[in-house]
């Protein structure tokens, strides 16, 4: 089972729910983040899916950590 | 229905309590077991001291700001911009601790209980539930902890009960047989894993200050003492060669328990502890971080931001529990710096320049005692 | 306003039909191993496993098809859980081993380290630490697994019972878990035991029912003693004597029936009710530890071969000093014989050394099998006759008087 696939549907289902209300808001601000987020959520789903090489949180904190010993 | 506009102190006390335990009380044991060996249950203690000098400081920090959430305390306290970013920092280190959190959901469900159910669908059922309970918002979710909380303290006595016949008292000696550095390291070490400044974002909801001050002291304290008796029962029971070498030790000692040959076999009991104290966290910390991104961007709503940071922990759980091994590196070797950063030293460095501003230079403080950004108005309209 | 407080319990119906249902296991796709067994092949492991067949669980004299009660498959692999999954290109289910009773491993498998099989049965999550552990006394596992016991339909249960029941009421047999094999095995002061099982009688029928169709069944499964281990390997056996002493020492006692000779020559038979031991360190001047074990038991007297005056409370102490000597004697005897004859400190002293006086343990730690075959072990008891019985005068005094 493909789960990034199934995340990438649900994904794109998500707008078609929430924009209307968003816009309701009038608020530009809830507009942008709201997408912002979707954008970056929708292009690491398909990242999964298509196999590409992940980021991995932990590692980033690895690597910040050792900038700093101690 | 009378909405109320806060959450009492109790159900302050029962989020606290469900975020200690949370996770921890699965894993713990065996990190602890493995520094301070025999004085494993002692470095739980320590950690429990550590823990509740945390909470002091967060408190004091809480006291000079009054009514103000996490975020809007590290914007009083660095300023506009810089606060921003350092409230996205702490953003990104919850969610960190959610894709931790949502692996070993996955990997513990599908290693030990139900193996044929692939580890994502745990995740996605319970993604699912923590999503609920995001869209009703914190108010729902602390009266939610109160209906929990009684079976939570009715299986934990449960178990402990049980588990006293299998108790081999020598497994305890000899005490303190390396002295006390293995145990202060043990205790330090594992007490980062309570990430209790999470509840900083909803302390001001609890009216009185007293009371809730109260609640978050007591709360880390009794989720703490829980956890050092398991710490202790593993020790006790199974001995610390095989806490020190399993997984999952709190499983292992549950599934000891044996009562006349009648009670046998009943580790769903500590599963059901686990699950409905994970629950708890994994909302809370959900919550969170929709109000962390409510602050920072000054939006209207957070609940259309749900669906999109729901998808984004699935990712980011699939990416950080790769598997046991990778994840029991990293705790071992970066955690407790990574944690502490956020748990100890930012707030540190926060409430002495929070000193300087306050108190020397005056600075002003906030006239509504009940902050503009809390949560309540959202819980009234969201469908 | 009912629909929703309806949805809601439909919903939590439905939770208590459809839980797990991804990871279901139909209770009739499931066959129930009792016993395995662990043998040494050519190409790694040899297992049997010892299925119950439901259907014939309660029929001992054959069902309709006249087949028994059990039924052991038996597989190699390189490694067990191999064995175990090609075992099911024969069984007609799927193997579930959470009701594992005993394991047996064949003497040549033991006697090469049972690490590894170690190794399987802690990373398993469907076997739990709850069974016992059994070696086949100069034999392999599989003929252990091949007998149909009279009394019990399923022959592990029955081997399960015997292990119970024997120890408690007899002493001179082992019984570790797994559990316990592990801790002894995994930390440094001492080593494992396990408890041993072999055959008894004409095995040529053993595995048919034809076996408990006589008064005196023809093949036994018996108890045969403790199987002494050095780390995870077998390095020997202990005879009925040994093996109590040791279950002494490890406080593993309940009730055990003795003899000892009379002050006037004829014989006594006590019953121990209740028996608890320590072990005492005590440091002499050459910086060595000396350990005392100290045993403190009750009895009862079963039987008096002789004419000694019960009337009288010194017999009874006189009684008492002689079961304490024996004890003294012979379990100190038994002990030294387990320290030159194996090197391995199945009592845990070691660990006990470790506990009372951990620094001197440290100088001990690395060499501790080698140490433990010279220290000085000496066993002090005290012994306290409760009951005498439902008479008073032995009957040999009764006869004589009249």
């Amino acid at each position: 089972m493909n789960w990034g696939l199934l995340l990438v549907i649900s994904l794109i289902l998500v707008p078609v729910f929430e924009t209307p209300q968003l816009v309701k808001l009038h608020s530009p601000r809830d507009l942008v983040v709201f997408f912002g987020l979707w954008a970056v959520a929708l292009a690491s789903a398909i990242g999964v899916t298509a196999g590409l090489p992940q980021w991995r949180v932990l590692d980033w904190a690895r690597s910040f950590i050792q900038l700093y010993p101690g | 229905m009378k909405r109320h506009s806060g959450i009492s102190a109790l159900q302050f006390f029962i989020l606290t309590f469900g975020l200690t335990i949370g996770t921890s009380i699965l894993v713990i044991p065996s990190g602890v077991a493995h520094i301070a060996r025999e004085d494993a249950w002692i470095a739980s203690l320590v950690s429990m001291a550590i823990n509740l000098l945390m909470v002091i400081l967060y408190i004091a920090l809480a006291r000079l700001y009054p009514g103000q959430s996490l975020y809007e305390i590290l914007e009083a306290v660095t300023g506009k911009w810089p606060g921003k970013l350092l409230s996205l920092v702490y953003l990104f280190y919850f969610i960190s601790l959610v894709g931790t959190l949502l692996g070993n959901l996955g990997f513990f469900v599908s290693g030990e209980v139900m193996t044929e159910t692939p580890p994502e669908v745990v995740q996605i059922i319970f993604l699912i539930a923590a999503i609920i309970s995001a869209r009703k918002g914190i108010i729902i979710l602390a009266r939610v902890g109160e209906l929990f909380f009684p079976w939570v303290v009715l299986l934990l006595l449960i178990l402990i009960l049980a588990l006293t016949p299998q108790i081999e008292w020598n497994y305890i000696k000899p005490v303190l047989e390396d002295g006390w550095l293995p145990v202060l390291q043990a205790g330090l070490q594992s007490s980062v894993f309570q990430e209790v400044i999470v509840l900083m974002v909803f302390l001001p909801l609890v009216k009185q200050q007293k009371s809730r001050e109260r609640a978050y002291l007591l709360g880390t304290a009794a989720g703490n003492l829980v956890l050092s008796a398991i710490v202790l029962l593993s020790v006790l029971v199974l001995g610390i060669e095989q806490t020190e070498n399993s997984t999952f030790p709190a499983y292992a000692l549950a599934k000891t328990i044996n009562i006349g040959n009648i009670l046998q076999r009943v580790e769903g009991i500590l599963i059901t502890i686990w699950i409905l104290t994970y629950f708890i966290k994994i909302s809370v910390l959900f919550l969170s971080m929709l109000q962390g991104l409510r602050s920072i961007f000054g939006l209207k709503r957070q609940n259309h931001l749900i669906y999109p940071l729901a998808a984004l922990f699935m990712i980011i759980a699939w990416n950080t529990y790769i598997n046991t091994v990778y994840v029991n590196d990293i705790i071992a070797t970066v955690w407790m710096k990574f944690s502490s950063l956020f748990l100890l030293i930012m707030p540190a460095v926060l409430y002495l320049i929070a000193v300087v501003r306050v108190k020397l230079l005056k600075q002003e403080q906030p006239e509504n005692p009940a902050g503009s950004q809390t949560q309540q108005p959202e819980s009234q309209k969201s469908p | 306003m009912y629909t929703k407080s309806l949805g809601c319990i439909l919903l939590l119906i439905s939770l208590t039909v459809l839980s797990g249902c991804w990871s279901r296991r139909e209770l009739n796709d499931l066959a129930i191993v009792m016993a395995l067994g662990v043998d040494l092949d050519k190409d790694g492991y040899a297992v049997s496993a010892q299925v119950m067949n439901p259907g014939q669980a309660g029929n001992l004299t054959g069902g309709s098809n006249g087949s028994l009660p059990v039924v052991t498959y038996k597989a190699t692999g390189r490694t067990i859980p191999e064995a175990l999954q090609r075992m099911l290109s024969t069984t007609p289910r799927d193997l579930y081993l959470a009701h594992v009773r005993v394991l047996v491993f064949g003497e040549a498998y033991a006697r090469q380290g049972v690490g590894d099989a170690i190794d399987f049965l802690t990373r398993s999550h469907e076997l739990r630490t709850d069974f016992f552990l059994l070696v086949a006394k100069h034999t392999e596992a599989i003929k252990i697994l091949d007998v149909i016991t009279p009394f019990e339909q399923i022959p592990a249960n029955s081997l399960y019972s015997s292990i119970l029941v024997s120890h408690k009421n007899w002493a001179g047999t082992g019984k570790v878990t797994l559990q316990q094999f592990i801790v002894e095995l995994e930390r440094g002061g001492s080593n494992p035991i396990m408890s041993g099982v072999q055959l008894q009688g004409d095995t040529s029928e053993q595995g048919s029912l034809k076996n408990v169709q006589s008064v005196i069944p023809k093949s036994l499964i018996k108890q045969a003693g403790i199987a002494v281990f050095k780390k995870d390997k077998l390095i020997g056996w202990l005879g009925e004597a040994p093996s109590k002493t040791v279950n002494y020492v490890l406080n593993e006692v309940d009730t055990t029936e003795g003899s000892i000779d009379s002050p006037d020559g004829g014989v006594a038979g006590f019953i121990i009710t209740d028996a608890k031991s320590r072990i005492r360190i005590s440091i002499n001047e050459k910086n060595e530890p000396e350990f005392v074990i100290q045993l403190k038991a009750e009895a009862n007297l079963t039987t008096l071969h002789s004419r000694l005056d019960l009337s009288r409370t010194a017999s009874i102490k006189e009684l008492e000093q002689r079961i304490e000597e024996k004890f003294d004697n012979l379990m100190a005897a038994n002990i030294r014989i387990v320290q030159e004859k194996f090197d391995s400190d199945i009592f845990g002293l070691g660990e006990e050394l470790h506990r009372q006086y951990p620094k001197l343990w440290r100088s001990y730690r690395k060499h501790w099998d080698e140490s433990f075959q010279s220290v000085k072990v000496s066993v002090k008891s005290d012994v306290a006759i409760r009951r005498i019985g439902s008479v008073v005068q032995p009957q040999q005094k009764e006869m004589e008087q009249k």
